[in-house]
């Protein structure tokens, strides 16, 4: 189990990643991802989920994100009411490069057309550069079914990059 | 060996990594307001279902609290009365005052030995009755054909029925007080010798014919 403190760091350390795993588990909606990663954080740090060491803390931590996300889609149909937007959301970046801008905002878009599986799976494995068996483990399904959604997903991707018209550099 | 299609992706979601981590909020911004955020998720969904709660409960209640007021009402209401209410009987003239009316005697005119004086003075008395009585007359055959009406209801309204029938009684009581009044003054015209003859009682009061 570890401390306070090092869960603080840890978790600083992961939250870029987080954010985005946070993003790819609500089909790429960020006040959404924020919510889900605010009530994710909530429960780590309250203690309400533990770290036990059974996998490494990035997989487990996921797992957490995955699963709020799945609780709070399910609250969803009862309230669509959204949060006001974070701070962040507010402020427009301007030093990201026009190509990078571009380029995100076409795959978020095919991203947001896939199945939740599959987006999940491809954002582990490409995204996260964590291998299908990491991936399979955080997605809480065996190997062959992670394998089956990354081979699907990314046919499907690349299909609707292609019809976008979008073509990587 | 990496496939073409997987290296391009992989740029592709490199370019998104880059791009989420600009956007990402910090890990402070997302613990900061936590709590007010929660407070409202919260309080909003539970204070919405105690709110709907509340007024169903309060439908609930007040259908009931309908239902109990209809049904003390039918339990508060009087029952059917399973006969007539009995009413004071109608006096008849007859129960009145056995003692016949100016009309009836100047019938008898000849056969009592009524002179002029007499005659007229009992034509006036009957006229003033007539005058008098006639309106609480109209009155009863009215009261009467309201209580007629008021029996013919179903179920018997029996509220209006007690009060037409006191208000019949009432001016019944009126009318024959009217009666014997006339009748006493009647008996004032006429002759010991002509009370006799009608078969009636000699009053104290009364004179011997006004002579």
């Amino acid at each position: 189990m570890e401390s306070a403190p090092d869960l603080q760091s840890m978790l600083e350390s992961l939250h870029s990643a987080s954010y985005g795993w946070a993003l790819a588990c609500v089909a790429r909606d960020r006040s959404e991802a924020s919510d889900v990663l605010q009530t994710a954080y909530l429960k780590i740090l309250s203690g309400k989920v533990r770290f036990e060491n059974r996998s490494s803390f990035k997989t487990w931590l996921f797992g957490v994100i995955r699963v709020t996300a799945l609780e709070q889609r399910r609250r969803r149909w009862f309230s669509r009411r959204r949060t006001e937007p974070m701070e962040s959301e507010a402020v427009a970046p301007t030093s990201e490069p026009k190509v990078d801008r571009e380029t995100a905002e076409a795959l978020s878009r095919a991203l947001a057309q896939l199945s939740g599986r599959q987006r999940e799976a491809l954002h582990l494995t490409f995204y996260e550069g964590l291998s299908i068996a990491e991936a399979a483990s955080i997605m809480n399904v065996a190997l062959g079914t992670a394998r089956l959604h990354y081979e699907r997903g990314k046919a499907a991707l690349l299909l609707q990059l292609a019809k976008e018209g979008v073509s990587f550099p | 060996m990496t496939p073409p299609d997987d290296e391009a992706l992989q740029r592709a979601f490199r370019a998104l990594a880059r791009h989420d981590a600009r956007h990402a909020p910090s890990l402070q911004t997302l613990q900061t307001p936590r709590a007010n955020r929660t407070a409202w998720r919260v309080l909003v969904p539970v204070g919405s279902s105690i709110a709907l709660a509340a007024c169903v409960l309060l439908g609930i209640t007040g259908v009931l609290q309908k239902r109990d007021e209809s049904s003390a009402m039918v339990s508060a209401a009087p029952p059917l009365p399973t006969s007539m209410p009995e009413l004071a009987p109608v006096p008849s003239a007859a129960a009145v005052d056995v003692a016949p009316d100016a009309a009836a005697i100047l019938v008898r005119k000849d056969e009592l030995g009524l002179d002029e004086k007499q005659s007229k003075t009992l034509h006036r008395l009957q006229r003033e009755l007539d005058h008098e009585a006639e309106p609480l007359r109209q009155a009863r055959r009215a009261t009467q054909e309201q209580l007629t009406r008021a029996l013919g209801t179903v179920p018997i309204d029996t509220v209006q029925v007690t009060r037409y029938g006191a208000e019949l009684r009432s001016l019944d009581l009126r009318i024959e007080a009217l009666e014997r009044a006339h009748v006493a003054r009647v008996h004032e015209v006429l002759t010991a010798r002509q009370r006799e003859l009608l078969g009636v009682a000699h009053d104290a009061g009364a004179t011997d014919g006004g002579r």
